[in-house]
């Protein structure tokens, strides 16, 4: 609802951690009502595409450059990652159609970059309608907070 | 912390709809029975404590890392 509330066209300079400074539009930012877990307070970000990619993309944080997740669309890597929102989370961010569901996972990547997973148990799901954006706990799916991306490319 | 002590079967109410109820006790292990309105979301502490946990890792990215990202789906 905040976000249906501001105009079109208000542009903001951000700070990024990846991107250095970037000029987005008010339209831009998804409103993440109770943050994300962790980071609580934050509730404003920016999806930013990572340069010449379609897999990986920033979440960045429009008030702190430190706050970015890096996302990636999960059916590009797992193919039969099945995601059910729960009836609760639908009606959260007021969503009445699938097409206005985008689905993402953030990703970790330890040291050895080789090693690194994605959050299947805890999607990020927006509604590109209103832009509202929340991380799902998917409870009974069975999936866990660390799958390798690069195990099933291995050999 | 508002502590409460309980005994078997007995349980508590809180906000009038949820309803908490000790249904077992054994080997050191409290089993609770919870009735709550389907809103009311009831977690495993150990399940939301592990997504923050892996959030926070998840901040911790390296600019080296960025860039592994990028050679990495250059050779894609």
């Amino acid at each position: 609802l905040i976000r249906l509330q501001k105009k079109a066209g208000v542009k903001l300079i951000i700070e990024t951690k990846y991107f250095g400074r970037l000029e987005i539009d008010e339209q831009q930012i998804i409103y993440f009502p109770k943050g994300i877990p962790a980071f609580e307070n934050i509730k404003e970000y920016v999806l930013i595409p990572f340069p010449d990619s379609d897999l990986y993309f920033c979440l960045q944080s429009i008030n702190h450059p430190d706050i970015t997740f890096i996302l990636i669309k999960p059916w590009a890597f797992f193919d039969d990652y099945n995601v059910d929102i729960p009836e609760e989370d639908l009606k959260e961010l007021s969503i009445k159609k699938q097409e206005q569901v985008q689905v993402y996972n953030i990703i970790t990547i330890p040291h050895d970059p080789k090693e690194m997973t994605a959050n299947l148990m805890a999607p990020i799901i927006i509604n590109t309608s209103n832009r509202m954006g929340k991380q799902i706990i998917l409870y009974e799916s069975g999936y866990g907070t660390k799958h390798h991306l690069l195990r099933k490319e291995a050999v | 912390m508002l502590v409460i002590t309980r005994k078997l079967n007995e349980g508590i109410i809180i906000d009038e709809d949820i309803e908490i109820v000790i249904v077992g006790m054994e080997d050191g292990k409290v089993k609770l029975g919870i009735n709550a309105p389907h809103s009311i979301k009831v977690y495993r502490k150990e399940i939301y404590e592990a997504i923050k946990q892996e959030n926070k890792e998840a901040v911790q990215i390296g600019k080296d890392a960025l860039s592994y990202l990028i050679n990495r789906q250059e050779s894609e």
